[in-house]
């Protein structure tokens, strides 16, 4: 979906660093966006699932940390008595493809359902 | 612990280079410093090309905004992917094995968190540095002085690291001496980013990301063809050859104290989000869709890069390791460890692979400094420069001019230090540029995006707070205080210090944000509301641009 570039809108102009960057900053007026609820809730469930995949990550990331400095064993186990491949190996590979995998779901969704809610949102923008 | 350094040195690319003859052979110089020269000059054409489209600020930090998201995934791997990866990477993985496979592990993990909290907002609400984003509620001179020096301190520590690097290795690889391999780097990166800026870097990086790539593909084939396409034939070759036998598949010492590890999980993925030449990259894009896509193909590159650098990893264990060619009379492999991959390449591929790895090593190491460079001057001109010591007046004309004097002054600075540096350790500066970035730039970043009671004071605190703990653990650390200072024993006994640092920043930032009662302070947390909409939805007005 092109992001055509926006319209004019005046209430952020006075973040321009052109301007006196210690002048005392007018009194702020909420952007009409936030009174808008198709706004609000793309933000909420843009957020929630960003920090539900962020925590993912981090869960069986350090998961994977935590077990080699406690429980290094679990990973040294052989996958079969004849083969010279211990557990470890899949699971440190399927670490590559998991973190792919997350990343790749988080771009899927992102392109497919909320660039939509977006361009939605700011069709209905007056201009 | 002996492993960990070896690790950090090689990451460094800080070969321990005791003697100055080629790997293998002779007439290995002459393909190798011929392919070199193929590169240097596709180079400076690329400038050259770069230098006509580079009239504007824009162009200069961001290319003016026209990468493509495939090409932006393919500079993004180039900056992260520097020589290190291919070679300190396998050495590990020839020592012991397992443990180099945990460390890209965590390379590999920091992309999903830029992507999930950072890359987005930060292409919103930015333009060409992440000061840019701080600043959007606040105050912009402190902010933006305290940002600009954190990123400096973290461009300068990793530019000495990659020139020490750069000088062992060309001195090893291609027989020149130190200075003037040291001045060679310094002095075409200097030309790249002073003339090419960010086109010229971003085009370097791109095809140097492919040549590595292609190379390290073309290794792991072909260690793969000499095992019938088995792992487990691969493994077992290995563990054969190996002194630590079938140890090589377990996990080792490398991370056995629980502080140590969570402490070094925590710089390797937070710290990327921290980089200011990472960070820039996302500026170089034309929409946040394309920042997304970005980071999805280099999530992809690295991934497969570093699949195939274990896979190297272990064909120099059962193809390097018990060949004599590769081996001094005294049985230590020629030119250190860290040359293992180079020789894996002599030994799959003859001299002129052999030649053909040398020369991206060194590119390698080219590409890097040049990102590192652009950020820094950057950092210096847009943030220093124009904001904090013109407040805003500077003139584009004004702007780049700084920038480019910045590149020369970053040009003779890192020629010079890398010369001071030269017989210095510096294996741990590496691991203390990851933990000063996850300890400063990325908790004052992710929480100018999502805490709403982050005020300027908090943020110029806590970041100083986080930088300098970082700095002094690191000091205190077994690796300096012992190694380097020739302590008797550390006063902080772990070696990462990023647990603590972090938890320093966060604490520092929150504790110094909640107690500012000051009317700016109640602005900045208004703005929050206002930011939440542009964080979302994009900057809907850049005055002047």
């Amino acid at each position: 979906m092109p992001q055509a570039a926006p319209q004019t809108a005046p209430h952020v102009a006075r973040y321009s660093a052109n301007e006196d960057p210690d002048a005392i900053d007018a009194p702020l007026t909420p952007h009409p966006m936030l009174a808008r609820e198709d706004f609000t809730h793309l933000h909420r469930t843009r957020r929630r699932f960003s920090w539900s995949l962020t925590a993912a990550m981090l869960l069986v990331y350090f998961g994977f940390i935590l077990t080699l400095a406690f429980r290094p064993d679990l990973l040294a186990r052989r996958m079969s008595a004849d083969q010279p491949m211990s557990v470890g190996i899949p699971i440190g590979f399927g670490m590559f493809a998991f973190t792919f995998a997350l990343v790749a779901i988080y771009v899927y969704r992102t392109n497919t359902v909320y660039d939509r809610m977006i361009a939605d949102i700011r069709d209905g923008e007056p201009s | 612990m002996n492993r960990t350094l070896t690790f950090v040195a090689a990451l460094a690319a800080a070969t321990p280079a005791f003697a100055a003859t080629p790997p293998v052979g002779q007439g290995l110089n002459g393909i190798a410093i011929g392919m070199f020269v193929v590169f240097v000059v596709a180079t400076l054409a690329i400038t050259r090309w770069a230098a006509r489209r580079n009239n504007s600020v824009a162009d200069h930090y961001a290319a003016g905004g026209k990468i493509t998201a495939m090409q932006n995934g393919w500079a993004i791997a180039g900056d992260y992917m520097s020589a290190a990866s291919l070679l300190g990477i396998s050495a590990l993985v020839f020592t012991s094995g397992y443990d180099g496979l945990i460390y890209s592990i965590g390379f590999l993990a920091s992309w999903p968190i830029i992507l999930f909290l950072i890359a987005e907002p930060l292409r919103n609400l930015g333009r060409y540095t992440l000061a840019d984003v701080l600043s959007y509620r606040l105050r912009q001179r402190p902010i933006r002085a305290f940002s600009a020096s954190s990123s400096i301190v973290i461009v300068l520590l990793y530019l000495v690291s990659q020139m020490v690097g750069a000088g062992k290795l060309v001195e090893l690889l291609f027989g020149f001496n130190y200075t003037s391999a040291v001045v060679l780097v310094g002095v075409l990166m200097v030309i790249y980013v002073f003339f090419g800026g960010m086109l010229a870097t971003t085009w370097i990086q791109i095809i140097k990301a492919v040549m590595l790539l292609a190379g390290c593909a073309f290794m792991a084939c072909m260690v793969m063809s000499r095992f019938g396409f088995s792992l487990n034939s691969l493994f077992d070759h290995a563990i054969a050859a190996h002194g630590k036998q079938d140890a090589i598949m377990r996990p080792g010492g490398l991370v056995s104290d629980p502080v140590s590890a969570v402490s070094l999980g925590l710089a390797l993925i937070f710290g990327t989000a921290g980089l200011p030449h990472i960070l820039m990259r996302f500026f170089t894009v034309s929409n946040v869709k394309a920042a997304r896509k970005s980071v999805l193909y280099a999530t992809g590159i690295v991934g497969m890069g570093y699949a195939m650098i274990i896979i190297i990893g272990f064909g120099t264990i059962a193809l390097v390791a018990k060949d004599p060619l590769y081996h001094t009379a005294s049985g230590a492999v020629i030119g250190g460890i860290n040359m293992v991959a180079v020789h894996l390449a002599h030994a799959v591929g003859g001299s002129v692979f052999l030649g053909f790895i040398c020369a991206v090593a060194f590119s390698t190491i080219l590409a890097v400094v040049a990102g590192l460079t652009l950020a820094g001057s950057s950092a210096i001109s847009h943030d220093l420069y124009a904001t904090v010591i013109c407040k805003g007046r500077a003139s584009d004309k004004d702007e780049m001019r700084v920038s480019r004097i910045t590149t020369l002054v970053l040009g003779v600075l890192s020629i010079l230090l890398g010369i001071l540096f030269e017989k210095q350790t510096i294996a741990f500066i590496v691991s203390l540029t990851f933990s000063i970035a996850a300890s400063s730039n990325f908790p004052v970043l992710l929480l100018s995006i999502y805490w709403r009671g982050l005020t300027t004071r908090g943020a110029v605190m806590g970041g100083m707070m986080g930088l300098m703990t970082a700095v002094v653990l690191t000091i205190l650390s077994p690796t300096v205080w012992v190694q380097v200072l020739g302590h008797a024993s550390a006063i902080y006994p772990y070696e990462y210090p990023a647990l603590f640092s972090m938890l320093v920043a966060f604490a520092g930032i929150y504790a110094f944000s909640v107690t500012d009662r000051s009317a700016r302070g109640v602005w900045e947390r208004n703005a929050y509301q206002n930011q939440r909409v542009d964080c979302e939805l994009g900057i809907t007005t850049r005055s002047g641009h």
